[in-house]
C-alpha cells in the first residue's frame, strides 16, 4: 500500500492476504474472533494478489491525475465455484477482470492461473496460457461482429487455439450451440436474426468454445429483460455442472449475485471492503457499505418493502482519482469514528467465514468479525454527512 | 363487459374526487418497415391526485409509447394516436394543437427519463436549462427565474446551488444529472410527472436518494406520479396502484398489494416468481419460457399464451381476450382467471 494514510496502520502486511486464505491474516485478528466455516480448500484454480490497476490523466499545464482503479486487490477463485463480485459503477469491478485478464495492463500484483503467472507473460506466451480464462461482456448485441456468421463467430477462438479442419470445426460449432440449447441449423444466420437472450447464448457458446475452466461474466445478464435473465442464469448453472466451469460473477444486481454465488466479495473504490460465503455477506454484513448496498435494494414485495429498515447513504461515491484518506467510506459512513478519517482499515476475519475491512471491528464497538446487526438502531436513518456534500 | 369494465377501470381510484389524468381506448400505431403497426392496443387506466400508479412491462410492452403519446411526444409524421378519451384535468389532450399541448407540458404535465445524460443539453449551463421552462410558461425575468431555479436546485438535494446553476450537465455525476432532471420537471409545480425508468441507470444507493426524493416531493405538492419501471422492487417501493402491459396491452391492473399477493394473470405471475430476491436465495429461479413477442407478430388469440402454462385451446384462438373485473378494483386479461390459482409472493 503505498497510501501515506496506510503507514500508520498497525498491520501493513494483512492487506496483501488473499480472499480466501485463512492462514495469512494477521494473528492478532485471528485469536479474537471465531473462524467458522472455512473457504473451500486446495490449490485456487484463478490467485490474484495485490493487483494494481492505474490510470494516468494529463490536462495540460497540470501535474498528472493517478487513478488507482483497482488498488491492491487479492482474491482466490477455487475449481467449480461462483465467486460475485459486487458494487456501484466506477468501483473497479470491471477494470479488475480486465486487469486479471490484462486487457488493461496492470501496474503491479501477480495473477496466477494454475500456478502460472500470467503478468509480465511476453504476448506470444500468453495467448495459449489464457486460454483457460474467458469473458463474456454485458451488451449482446456489441459483442457479436454483425457481418459475421454465428459459425464464424463461435469457430473464432477454435481457430485461434484449437488447429481444426472444416469438419471438426463445424461439429465442435453444433455441439457448442446445442450446449447452450440453440438448434445447430442456426449456425448459418447471422446476430441480427436473434434475440438479447439468444444473443447472449452465442456469446457464451463462444466464451465456452476452447474449452475455458473459468468464464469472467461482466454483467453477462444485467441488459436482458427478467424472464430471459432467468433462461440465461439457468443456462450458466447448467453449464457448471456440465462441464464443470468456474465463475467471475461481476455484477450490480445484488438479487442475482445472491442468486448465482457461491461466496461473494464487496467492492469500494477499487479495493474489497468484505468478502465471505454468499449467506454470511447478505444476512450478517460486517462492513456499514455492505448493509447500506444491501438495503437500498428494494425487495419485490410491498409489506416487506415498507417494514424494512432503510440506509440512504448521502451524496455519490468520491471520485476514484480524489479518493478520501483514512478508510475510504468513511465520508459517507453512519459510524465513522475519529480512526476512519486517518487511518486505512485491514482485513480481519468474519464470523462465518470471508473477511471485512472495517475499524468497528477492532476498535470502538470491537465487532470482531460479527455482524453490524449487533449495533444498527433499527430505524430508518439518513446519513447526512458534509464531507460527502463536498466531495459530490 | 368491454364497456362496463373499461369504465370502472377508468373510475377505479380509490379517492372519490375526479381523476387527474384518464385515458379510455388508447391506440398507438408506428410505421415501420412493413407498414404501419399497433404498439399500443386500447389501453385504459386512470390516476387520481396524489396517486402513484406504475406501469410495469418488459421492452417493448408499450408502456413508453403509451406515456409519450399522452405527452405528445411521439414523433407526428410516423405516428397514428386514437383514443376515446385522453383527459389530463380540464384539458382535452386529443383535441389540443402542437402549441397548446406545449403549454399543457410544464404546468399540468411533465416528464423525467431514464438517461438524464442525454435529456440534458450539453451546450447549456443546467441553470439556463432550469430557468428556460420557467420563462417559457410563467414569463419570468432572467432574475426572477434564476432565484427560483437555485431554490429549485437546493430542493431537490443539489449542494451548492448557486454555484452548480452555472455549470455544464458534464459537471454532474448520474444521480446529480437525474435531480437536475427532477428540478426541470417540478419547475412549473405540474400535476401530475411521468417517470420513464427515472432510476434504470443508477446505482442502487443513488436510485434509493432519487426515490426518497419523488416521495417527499410528492407529500409536498401532492402531485400524480407514472411510475414505468420494469423491476418489480421498485414498484413495491413506491407505487399505489399498477397496471400490467404485455405486447401493447394492459393484462393485469390493481392495487400494488393485491397484486402481488393474488396475481390474476399468468404473466404477472410468472414475473414475480423469475424475480430473484436479494432476501431469499433458496427460492428457485423460474423463467417463463420463450420471448416477448415482436411488434406487429402478436400471436392469435391472448398474447401471451405461447408462454403460458395455463393455456388451453380458448387461448390460443381468435381475438385477443378483454379485460375483466376478477375482483372489485382488479382487472385482468386472462380467459382462465375463475379456473386457476395463481401464487404471488407474501
Amino acid at each position: 500500500m503505498s497510501h501515506p494514510a496506510s503507514e500508520a496502520s498497525p498491520a501493513p502486511d494483512a492487506s496483501t492476504s488473499p480472499v480466501g486464505a485463512e492462514g495469512s491474516v494477521p494473528a492478532t485478528a485471528q485469536d479474537a474472533g471465531p473462524v467458522a466455516q472455512p473457504e473451500p480448500s486446495g490449490p485456487a484454480l484463478l490467485e490474484v494478489k495485490d493487483l494494481l490497476v492505474t490510470f494516468g490523466r494529463k490536462k495540460a499545464f497540470r501535474p498528472l491525475v493517478e487513478t488507482r482503479a483497482v488498488d491492491g486487490i487479492s482474491f482466490n477463485l477455487y475449481q467449480g465455484e461462483t465467486l460475485g463480485l459486487v458494487g456501484e459503477s466506477g468501483c473497479g469491478k470491471s477494470t479488475t477482470a480486465r486487469g486479471v485478464m490484462r486487457l488493461v495492463e496492470p501496474k503491479s500484483g501477480s495473477v496466477k492461473l494454475n500456478g502460472k503467472e500470467l503478468l509480465g507473460l511476453p504476448i506470444k506466451e500468453l495467448r495459449p496460457a489464457r486460454k483457460d480464462i474467458q469473458m463474456v461482456f454485458q451488451d449482446p448485441y456489441s459483442s457479436l461482429d454483425p457481418s459475421m456468421l454465428v459459425r464464424e463467430s463461435i469457430g473464432e477462438p477454435l481457430d485461434v487455439h484449437m488447429k481444426m479442419n472444416r469438419q471438426q470445426k463445424t461439429e465442435r460449432v453444433a455441439e457448442l450451440l446445442r450446449l447452450v440449447g440453440l438448434p445447430p441449423d442456426y449456425m448459418v444466420r447471422y446476430p441480427h436474426e436473434f434475440s438479447g437472450g439468444q444473443r447472449q447464448r452465442l456469446t457464451i457458446a463462444r466464451a465456452i468454445a476452447a474449452d475455458p475452466k473459468i468464464l469472467v461474466l461482466d454483467e453477462a445478464v444485467s441488459a436482458l429483460d427478467v424472464s430471459t435473465q432467468n433462461q440465461v442464469i439457468d443456462l450458466l448453472e447448467e453449464l457448471s455442472q456440465k462441464i464443470g466451469l468456474t465463475y467471475l460473477f461481476i455484477a450490480h444486481d445484488l438479487s442475482v449475485v445472491r442468486h448465482i454465488s457461491d461466496r461473494v466479495a464487496v467492492m469500494y473504490l477499487g479495493q474489497i471492503v468484505e468478502h465471505g460465503p454468499t449467506k454470511a455477506v447478505f444476512d450478517e454484513p460486517a462492513h456499514p457499505y455492505t448493509e447500506a448496498l444491501l438495503s437500498a435494494v428494494p425487495i419485490p414485495s410491498p409489506k416487506t418493502q415498507r417494514s424494512r429498515e432503510r440506509i440512504v447513504l448521502a451524496g455519490d461515491p468520491p471520485d476514484p482519482s480524489r479518493v478520501p484518506p483514512g478508510c475510504r467510506f468513511h465520508t459517507r459512513c453512519a459510524y465513522a469514528m475519529d480512526i476512519c478519517r486517518t487511518v486505512m482499515p485491514q482485513p480481519t476475519p468474519k464470523v462465518g467465514g470471508g473477511e471485512v475491512a472495517c475499524h468497528l471491528h477492532t476498535s470502538g464497538p470491537m465487532l470482531q468479525g460479527r455482524s453490524l446487526r449487533i449495533i444498527s438502531t433499527g430505524s430508518t436513518r439518513t446519513i447526512e454527512n458534509d464531507a460527502a456534500q463536498v466531495v459530490a | 363487459m368491454t364497456k362496463a369494465v373499461s369504465q370502472s377501470a377508468s373510475s377505479g381510484a380509490v379517492l372519490s374526487d375526479r381523476p387527474t389524468l384518464e385515458v379510455e381506448d388508447l391506440f398507438v400505431e408506428v410505421l415501420t418497415e412493413k407498414g404501419w403497426a399497433t404498439v399500443v392496443d386500447g389501453v385504459s387506466f386512470s390516476v387520481a391526485r396524489g396517486e402513484t400508479l406504475g406501469i410495469v412491462g418488459e421492452s417493448g410492452s408499450g408502456k413508453s409509447v403509451t406515456c409519450l403519446s399522452i405527452t405528445g411526444l411521439m414523433p407526428p409524421k410516423q405516428t397514428r394516436v386514437r383514443a376515446k378519451t385522453m383527459r389530463l384535468k380540464e384539458h382535452d389532450l386529443l383535441s389540443l394543437s402542437p402549441r397548446q399541448m406545449a403549454d399543457v407540458r410544464g404546468p399540468v404535465i411533465s416528464m423525467i427519463f431514464q438517461e438524464p445524460m442525454s435529456s440534458l443539453n450539453p451546450a447549456f449551463t443546467v441553470g439556463d436549462q432550469i430557468a428556460e421552462v420557467l420563462r417559457r410558461h410563467e414569463g419570468l425575468s432572467r432574475k426572477a427565474a434564476k432565484e427560483r431555479a437555485i431554490g429549485l436546485l437546493a430542493r431537490v438535494g443539489v449542494p451548492n446551488p448557486a454555484r452548480r446553476f452555472k455549470q455544464y450537465p458534464y459537471e454532474f455525476s448520474g444521480g446529480m444529472r437525474q435531480r437536475v432532471m427532477i428540478a426541470i420537471a417540478l419547475a412549473c409545480n405540474p400535476d401530475i410527472i411521468i417517470a420513464d425508468e427515472p432510476t434504470t441507470a443508477l446505482d442502487v444507493t443513488v436510485q434509493a436518494q432519487v426515490l426518497e426524493l419523488l416521495r417527499d416531493i410528492q407529500r409536498e405538492h401532492g402531485m400524480s406520479i407514472i411510475f414505468i419501471t420494469h423491476d418489480l422492487g421498485v414498484v413495491a417501493d413506491i407505487c399505489d396502484r399498477v397496471v400490467v402491459m404485455y405486447a401493447g396491452q394492459i393484462v393485469e391492473g390493481a392495487q400494488l398489494d393485491t397484486l402481488f399477493e393474488q396475481p390474476e394473470h399468468p404473466y404477472m405471475e410468472g414475473l414475480l416468481a423469475a424475480m430473484p430476491r436479494m432476501d431469499n436465495s433458496l427460492a428457485e429461479l423460474v423463467s417463463i419460457p420463450g420471448n416477448p413477442p415482436r411488434v406487429g407478430a402478436f400471436p392469435e388469440g391472448c398474447r401471451f399464451n405461447p408462454r403460458c402454462k395455463y393455456a388451453d385451446d380458448r387461448c390460443r384462438t381468435g381475438e385477443s381476450p378483454v379485460l375483466e373485473l376478477a375482483a372489485p378494483n382488479h382487472t385482468t386479461r386472462c380467459l382462465r382467471h375463475d379456473e386457476i390459482t395463481l401464487t404471488g409472493t407474501t
